[in-house]
């Protein structure tokens, strides 16, 4: 689909499919064009004249009302009608439901009743009161009540987790993924939070300038992110640039590779690309966790290294980061895991002459972006 | 704020705060003194509200008053309502200078307003009366409807609409549903700040009224030029009374308010 | 949007081009107009006469907005330092915004005239011989229009203070400002929107005032808007009363434009 307002585009040439019951994300920074792209799939937004279209449950919805689509939103400021309360506001779906799809009182108030301990909220507690009188949290899983009582066929979340705080993000994020498994619902997830996206996304359609810059499955994207937008994006990269060399066929083991001479001095081997040939300019990237910091004589063979020296060591707890700035110019980031800095610490300190290794198929060649 | 009001500055606000009220005060407590011409406090009467009521022309005046008021009122919050969701809803082209037109009316003279509504009607041969009275009024309201609409539509959570439509209702329903209950403590404000304004109106009022109908105000007026006496500090004081209650109304019902389960 | 927009259209835009059109005629013999064109009502306006009046009311008009923002600004301020009060405080502020105009000036007339109460008590109080004129001198159209538009001036200059961060005055404490110097550094520029936001709804008000010289200026106070409505009652001119309506608009839009130049210039 492409859809452009005046003076802009916010989504062009976005494609793809999601499966019944997947939990699908969305993710990128503001003005992507995630947020158009699930306000598309909703029915606030239509395509524009030539932009495609928008297909849920097989049919063609393009000039469907969002109410006349199988579909249900939750708001990322939650959306609650202050003037109605809890069990009204979930309530609501319900009522609107005419002939001969009418819903009766009494069902009507089983299902919110439902709804509520689904959302782990007590109804006792809850149902009567207003929307001014609960925390972030409780109008969410309030909004999200409002949602799942319906059964859509598909939810779409924009951003919910957004204003609330880490420790609860943390646990709604399990409990949306578990409802999602539990429920079978389709779930359509806006996002700028590469971590959230991650913990709960069957597939993530990662977006950039109104584009998708990759859509693959949490591992896929992390581990072999396809452009530097990607790369950066999601979790850290270090990146090299170079100039292919040579051109090698698969070996026993390994795939097709190339060798590249690094801007900064040095000879790698990466795993190859389609259509890449000697000569080319490329782009690579290495995460840090896949670095090693190893002593200039001791760098494994048949491993990438770079030759420098010590910057800065950084405690992060889980990890340490050491940063090492190679010859050429230049930091490169060396995530090693932390055993324990007060019983074994690292043997790394500023100035120390290192190497940084790492083992081909660790790295990527980048696509232009 | 943690740090005290200086001294000063509370008795300088309360005397300020004092002196805008003291000549309402005044005309009120003198509008029960049962001397007609000196000021001197001569005993406690209601005599001149009662004289009020006997004076036809100033029960006529009441009633047209009245009549004007909630006409213009209805028709002047309809129509305000209408552009307020108009322009907080929807991007158009020449919005901007819309909305900035919307303002000329607030700032414009009443008197220039009232001399051009008596040229234009004049000169179409329309006949002066209540009609070109409520016509009037409703003019010089609307823009004032507008912008008090659009301060609490400005408050309201746009999403909620769109909620309302992923929930199964259409655009009609959601606006029954959701909007105008949210709204309609501001409609009610805007009803009633309207009616005082188009009640209390003399200047434009006096210039498209034409000879037959008279309004409190202009009967007021011509009471203050021609003769004082306390049967003025009478009306003066019930259109005050009147003023408060609505006005307290009004804030009330602008502050949050309490919604139905 | 349509049925507002088009009365709108009819009512306060048509009768204004109406007006304009009725400027530029020659005066009918029993009022209203002949038809013809001519610009004759506008060359009777450069009479020293009529331009005193436009003088004289633009400097009431000047001297009303300073002299309420002078008293409004500090109730303003204590308003919006205050706590407890608060609502009570702009309940009374605005009250007298909304009270009829017509009755408070009538007030003012019942405080003010010769037998009126306070010359009745300075009598009393032998503290005069004789009652002092207060009516129908300049000094009470001024008092009457200071005391008519004060709360038009407080609101305005109430919203700036009250959308101020606190955080701000905080600041700069701690850079070593004692209080004179915060308020003329940070309070004071702060609020200055405010400040020209009620200074523009005063001033334009008292330009086009009318029933505050009617009543309490005698003939000596002649302000443009009595003027205006001169001519549509005993002077029987009306192209020249459109033509000083068409000014007197022209003198506001000129002020509103003032106005938005500076609302608009960042700070």
């Amino acid at each position: 689909m492409s859809k452009s307002f005046p003076g802009t585009t916010a989504v062009r040439d976005v494609s793809f499919t999601i499966e019944r019951g997947e939990f699908f994300s969305m993710l990128g920074p503001s003005g992507c064009g995630k947020t158009t792209t699930l306000r598309l799939i909703a029915g606030f937004e239509t395509p524009d004249a030539d932009g495609g279209q928008v297909r849920l449950l097989g049919a063609v919805v393009n000039d469907k009302r969002p109410y006349e689509r199988q579909i249900a939103m939750v708001f990322q400021n939650y959306a609650l009608f202050p003037h109605l309360s809890v069990e009204r506001n979930i309530a609501f779906g319900l009522e609107q439901r005419k002939a001969p799809h009418r819903v009766p009182k009494a069902e009507i108030a089983d299902r919110v009743r439902s709804a509520l301990q689904l959302v782990r909220l007590d109804p006792s507690t809850f149902a009567r009161r207003l929307p001014a009188q609960l925390s972030g949290g409780q109008r969410q899983r309030v909004a999200l009540a409002r949602a799942l009582v319906l059964e859509p066929a598909i939810l779409l979340l924009d951003e919910p987790l957004g204003a609330i705080d880490l420790q609860l993000r943390k646990e709604m994020q399990l409990e949306l993924k578990s409802l999602n498994k539990q429920l079978g619902t389709t779930f359509v997830y806006v996002t700028h939070d590469q971590e959230e996206a991650l913990t709960m996304s069957d597939r993530i359609a990662v977006m950039s300038n109104a584009r998708v810059a990759q859509l693959g499955t949490p591992a896929e994207i992390y581990e072999n992110p396809r452009t530097a937008f990607v790369a950066k994006f999601i979790g850290e990269s270090n990146f090299f640039d170079g100039r292919i060399t040579e051109r090698g066929a698969p070996g026993k083991g390994a795939g097709a590779w190339c060798e590249v001479e690094a801007a900064a001095g040095g000879h790698f081997r990466v795993p190859a690309q389609n259509g890449l040939a000697p000569g080319q300019s490329v782009r690579i990237a290495v995460r840090p966790e896949w670095l090693d910091i190893v002593p200039p004589a001791s760098v494994p063979p048949g491993e990438n290294a770079l030759r420098g020296s010590v910057r800065d060591v950084v405690y992060l707890g889980e990890t340490m980061h050491v940063v090492v700035t190679v010859r050429g110019g230049g930091d490169v980031t060396v995530a090693v895991r932390n055993e324990g800095q007060l019983i074994n610490p690292l043997p790394w300190k500023r100035g120390d002459d290192a190497a940084v290794a790492w083992r081909p198929e660790d790295c990527q060649i980048l696509e232009d972006e | 704020m943690t740090r005290a009001i200086p001294r000063w500055l509370i008795v300088f606000t309360g005397i300020v705060l004092f002196l805008m009220h003291l000549p309402v005060l005044v005309l009120v407590v003198f509008s029960f003194n049962s001397s007609k011409f000196a000021v001197d406090w001569t005993g406690f009467t209601t005599h001149w509200y009662a004289r009020l009521a006997e004076r036809e022309d100033i029960v006529n005046a009441l009633r047209n008053s009245l009549i004007v008021g909630v006409t213009a009122t209805i028709i002047a919050v309809a129509l305000g309502t209408l552009i307020a969701l108009a322009l907080a809803r929807h991007r158009f082209r020449g919005k901007t200078l819309y909305e900035g037109l919307m303002y000329v009316p607030i700032v414009t003279p009443e008197i220039v307003t009232g001399i051009s509504l008596l040229v234009m009607f004049v000169f179409l041969r329309f006949p002066l009366g209540l009609t070109t009275i409520v016509v009037a009024h409703v003019a010089f309201s609307i823009p004032f409807v507008v912008v008090v609409v659009m301060a609490r539509l400005a408050g309201m959570d746009e999403n909620l609409e769109e909620a309302a439509m992923t929930l199964g209702a259409d655009e009609i329903t959601a606006f029954r549903k959701v909007t105008i209950p949210l709204l309609w403590p501001g409609i009610i404000s805007a009803a009633l700040l309207t009616f005082i304004l188009s009640f209390d109106d003399f200047v434009i009022t006096s210039f498209v009224a034409g000879s037959g109908s008279s309004t409190l105000p202009l009967v007021i007026y011509s009471m203050v030029r021609r003769n004082i006496e306390p049967s003025i500090n009478a009306i003066s004081t019930l259109i005050v009374l009147a003023t408060t209650i609505l006005l307290y109304v009004a804030e009330q019902l602008t502050r949050e308010k309490k919604a139905h389960a | 949007m349509g049925p507002g927009t088009l009365w709108m259209l009819a009512f306060f835009a048509i009768p204004v081009i109406v007006m304009c059109g009725y400027s530029f005629m020659p005066r009918g013999t029993y009022g209203g107009v002949d038809p013809g064109f001519t610009l004759e009502a506008y060359a009777r306006f450069l009479h020293p006469v009529y331009l005193t009046i436009l003088e004289r009311t633009f400097v009431v008009a000047l001297v009303c907005t300073v002299l309420c923002a002078l008293t409004g600004y500090p109730v303003a301020y204590a308003i919006a330092r205050s706590t407890k009060w608060r609502t009570l405080l702009l309940f009374l502020v605005v009250l007298p915004f909304w009270t009829s105009f017509l009755v408070r000036t009538f007030a003012m007339i019942f405080l003010m005239r010769d037998t009126g109460l306070i010359n009745t008590w300075l009598l009393r109080l032998h503290l005069i011989q004789q009652p002092l004129t207060m009516l129908y001198t300049p000094f009470a159209v001024l008092l009457g229009l200071v005391y008519g538009y004060l709360p038009f001036m407080i609101l305005p200059i109430y919203a700036s203070l009250e959308k101020l961060d606190t955080s701000l005055l905080e600041a700069a404490e701690v850079l070593g400002a004692r209080p004179t110097a915060r308020f003329l550094r940070v309070t004071l520029p702060l609020s200055t929107p405010g400040l020209i936001a009620g200074s523009l709804l005063v001033f334009i008000p008292s330009l086009g005032s009318f029933l505050t010289s009617d009543l309490l200026g005698g003939a000596k106070g002649l302000l443009v808007g009595n003027l205006i409505q001169n001519q549509f009652s005993t002077a029987r001119n009306w192209p020249f009363g459109s033509a000083a309506s068409l000014i007197l608009m022209t003198l506001v839009l000129i002020a509103v434009l003032i106005y938005l130049r500076l609302r608009l210039r960042p700070e």
